[in-house]
């Protein structure tokens, strides 16, 4: 079916791209301490792109009957679409990238269930009154890509996820934990994923008092998302080319601290968001962002990267980063604690995106963070707004991490900003 | 089709099933800037098929509708793993309706992509041309209409078709690193119509943004806040809305406790309403996705708790009247509870009164973003004024609001009489369903002692 719509878009257009997507998945929930749903998933998306005089177009429909329709909306949308600077690429030199675990499919809904029922027992083993919730899920996925320039890529793609959490209500305090890790391979380790949520309970036990000012801040790996989410935009190359990221014709300078390096890489031996080929026929590839704190380079698809004069990245379509890791460094977060006299660790917040994001402004409420006093944890923090310049605390990182960990595609360690302004109330 | 998905459904052995099945198309058009970003058009098909085994659910999705059978069977087997206990679900009299469609004077599924085109165009082209120091826009338009199906075990069955339409128009201004937004949108079920003639809210966006420009930070600290309708609107949404929705205190004995009915949650002057039948709104349907018909439904009068949004199972599970607010955002997820059109009712007395009086504060507008936590909540006003000596002061930026739902409703000193809707084309995202067309209303609120994020 898909060879035919190949041809039948290549008839009427230069050049045609035909995507197939087939995806199974299957999920067991657990929300208030209870088993409640059970979700199986049978999904299929075809989507056509097609470049007509030089301009592109892109249909997309879950209805295989209405393919031939899909092609001509394609070809329609077409006349009013960007400007075609590329062709769909040839069939390459792909990279060798494990994506698929057999094991993942072979999996039983009862041993899901189980999974569940297990990180439950062990949370509410820890204290009965947590509101347990817990998730665990996977997903196969055949994706196939056809062009006009006779590629034909195929790829089977798996995902095991498991995840556990809570919530503790004392008075009109409700304290919020969730903790979960996804991989390509199956992997089951229920009592790991408990204990972190545990652990994350445990400090929060007390709350501590916090005054307004600025404070040494330790993002934990889980916290550093408020600072990647606004530098993966600003690396966009399409943000880039648009003149909208900060980060635009500063390759070669300083944009953090040395002791920051960050690659994007989709290349990662299971890693969530690896594969060998991007989602335009482009291999998947390993690029150096920023190496010792320099900005090395931005990433590009196909369409973005012909337009600023550079190869696509692998990164298409959207110019979406695939994993990014953090070179870990070498102070262990237990030593970042111990050497900070007041300060804020910082694991989860509330409101990221609501600032100027793609500028690096975020004003955010720390949803789950910890003081810290005489070079421990004292407490959790409450009703404390953080508010900075990503590129600004970039510059301020004293230091990096040594232990890195896996959050859904990015792998980062803690961090730790000399300082950031906190405004509380209490 | 209704033949097929009654054949579907019988004897499947569970305690309660039902099919809803969805056909849409989607065209989508955004400028970034000058230049047409992305332009694309999507038809859809797909079903979802849910069970009830013994309390436990089961839930299929599908793009395949040629063998629901073994779609509702598979869900059924699904049910049974989970299943355990006893099936509870309001009873509910079976209703079989073919809801009209909505009216669209042009329905613009028969508009040329040329003119959609050149209609967003023109606000776009407004925007970047109205200062020199516009820098970017951001465009959207959407529009999706989307014919839905329903059937479930017990006879319930109905049709509805759901046209939806938006236009986002976001202005971004730039001077050396500063960089301000303005934004103004909308939302409706309604024809193309709705998006012609809107220059004056192009206008406002790119105004907006330009004059954000020239206004210091609102430095960080404690004050009495006065929000606009619109933020009001977000403010009992957020805050206070999705801690009534059911599935979140059904089965949490302490969220039980916190949020018993009958408990003073607020000043007598304070009352919060939800009402999925509310003529014209952004949420209303005759029938919610679990076919039960919608209502108005009080969450708070008087100051006190007297209601919350109830699926039918958590309305058999609590005891309580259904409420018609279950709700899926499309063919690709189950119902679940859900606000539809959320409103604070009007109080007395103007703007005017509720900033006399205020010493040192601020007069917060339109919302940017908001999110919440449970009990904590941070929203972002888009613009605000300080008030200073009773009177509104100087335009300020960066306003971002903080604090704990109850302190800040108990905290709600005077509402003015002046109940208006928020126009916005956002939606509300909840267990990863976004956006969910949703109608959100207050006049204007005072609050005193709000956390203002920012530097101090």
């Amino acid at each position: 079916m898909i060879e035919q719509a190949l041809e039948l878009a290549a008839k009427k257009a230069q050049g045609a791209e035909i995507t197939l997507v087939r995806r199974r998945s299957t999920s067991a929930d657990y929300e208030d301490d209870r088993l409640k749903r059970v979700d199986v998933a049978h999904t299929s998306r075809l989507r056509a792109r097609v470049i007509v005089e030089g301009r592109v177009g892109t249909a997309e429909t879950t209805d295989p009957r209405q393919c031939e329709d899909m092609i001509s909306r394609a070809i329609a949308v077409a006349q009013f679409g960007s400007d075609a600077h590329f062709e769909f690429p040839c069939p390459a030199v792909f990279p060798e990238v494990r994506t698929y675990d057999p094991e993942v499919e072979r999996t039983p809904n009862e041993e899901l269930v189980a999974a569940g029922a297990e990180m439950l027992d062990l949370v509410k083993a820890y204290n009965p009154e947590i509101k347990v919730f817990a998730t665990a899920a996977w997903s196969l996925e055949d994706r196939r890509i056809l062009n006009s320039a006779g590629l034909d890529y195929s790829e089977r793609a798996s995902a095991f996820w498991l995840g556990v959490g809570g919530v503790l209500v004392r008075d009109t305090d409700m304290l919020f934990v969730y903790y979960n890790r996804d991989w390509r391979q199956k992997d089951l380790p229920t009592r790991l994923l408990a204990e972190r949520a545990i652990e994350r309970f445990r400090l929060a036990e007390r709350t501590a008092p916090l005054a307004s000012r600025p404070l040494p801040t330790i993002f934990t790996s889980r916290g550093s998302y408020v600072l990647l989410v606004s530098l993966l935009m600003g690396v966009n190359g399409k943000n880039v080319l648009k003149g909208d990221s900060p980060l635009a014709g500063r390759l070669g300078e300083a944009i953090a601290s040395p002791c920051l390096s960050l690659v994007d890489d989709g290349t990662i031996d299971y890693a969530p968001s690896s594969s060998a080929c991007d989602g335009e026929g482009v291999p998947r590839r390993r690029t150096e962002l920023v190496t010792d704190g320099v900005l090395r380079s931005f990433i590009y698809d196909l369409e973005t990267g012909a337009k600023a004069g550079a190869a696509s990245t692998g990164n298409g379509p959207g110019c979406d980063a695939s994993n990014t890791v953090i070179s870990p460094g070498d102070l262990s977060l237990e030593d970042m604690i111990a050497g900070t006299d007041e300060g804020l660790l910082v694991e989860h917040v509330m409101g990221l995106g609501q600032s100027n994001i793609i500028n690096g402004d975020f004003s955010v409420n720390v949803s789950l963070g910890y003081k810290i006093e005489n070079g421990e944890i004292v407490g959790r923090v409450k009703n404390a707004m953080l508010a900075g310049n990503v590129y600004d605390a970039l510059h301020r990182i004293e230091a990096v991490g040594s232990e890195p960990e896996w959050a859904h595609s990015t792998c980062t360690p803690p961090i730790k900003i000399a300082q950031l302004s906190v405004v509380a109330k209490g | 089709m209704r033949e097929r998905m009654e054949a579907a459904l019988r004897d499947t052995g569970a305690d309660y099933a039902e099919l809803r099945l969805e056909r849409a198309e989607r065209t989508r058009l955004n400028f970034r800037g000058p230049d047409l970003d992305d332009i694309a058009y999507t038809s859809s098909l797909g079903g979802v098929a849910r069970a009830l085994v013994r309390g436990g659910w089961g839930v299929v999705t599908f793009n395949d509708l040629d063998d629901l059978r073994s779609r509702v069977l598979e869900a059924v087997a699904c049910a049974r793993l989970v299943g355990s206990d006893k099936s509870q679900l309001a009873p509910v009299e079976p209703v079989e309706i073919v809801v009209p469609a909505p009216a669209m004077e042009r329905d613009f599924r028969g508009v040329s992509l040329t003119e959609k085109k050149r209609t967003v165009q023109a606000y776009n082209d407004l925007m970047l041309g109205l200062h020199r120091t516009i820098h970017t826009t951001h465009t959207a338009y959407a529009d999706s209409y989307r014919e839905v199906r329903f059937l479930n075990s017990e006879g319930a069955y109905f049709e509805e078709a759901r046209p939806d339409l938006t236009l986002s128009l976001s202005a971004v201004a730039r001077e050396g690193n500063l960089v301000q937004r303005g934004h103004e949108g909308l939302g409706r079920a309604a024809g193309f119509e709705t998006v012609v003639g809107q220059e004056a809210k192009a206008e406002a966006a790119a105004h907006r943004a330009a004059q954000l420009l020239q206004a210091p930070p609102v430095r960080g600290g404690t004050y009495t806040v006065v929000l606009n309708q619109k933020l009001g609107g977000v403010f009992a949404h957020e805050a206070f809305g999705h801690l009534s929705e059911a599935d979140h205190v059904y089965e949490n004995e302490k969220l039980r406790d916190l949020m018993v009915l009958g408990k003073t949650f607020g000043p007598s002057h304070l009352s919060i309403v939800d009402d999925g039948s509310l003529p014209g709104g952004r949420g209303t349907h005759p029938l919610d996705d679990e076919g039960v018909p919608t209502r108005k439904t009080y969450l708070i009068k008087e100051g006190v708790l007297v209601g919350r949004l109830h699926s039918r199972e958590t309305a058999a599970k609590m005891g309580e009247a259904v409420t018609g607010n279950a709700r899926a955002v499309g063919w690709s997820f189950p119902p679940i509870v859900r606000m539809t059109n959320t409103y604070i009712e009007p109080g007395q007395g103007s703007l005017e009164d509720l900033i006399r009086g205020v010493d040192l504060g601020l007069y917060a507008c339109d919302m940017l973003g908001g999110q919440t936590m449970m009990e904590m909540f941070t929203f972002s006003a888009a613009y605000g004024y300080m008030i200073r000596g009773g009177q509104l002061g100087e335009l300020v930026r960066d306003i971002v609001l903080t604090g704990n739902v109850f302190e800040t409703l108990r905290s709600i000193d005077l509402i003015a009489d002046d109940l208006a809707w928020a126009d916005g084309g956002g939606g509300c995202g909840k267990g990863g369903q976004q956006p969910l067309p949703v109608g959100l209303g207050s006049p204007h609120l005072r609050i005193q002692e709000v956390v203002v994020g920012g530097q101090s």
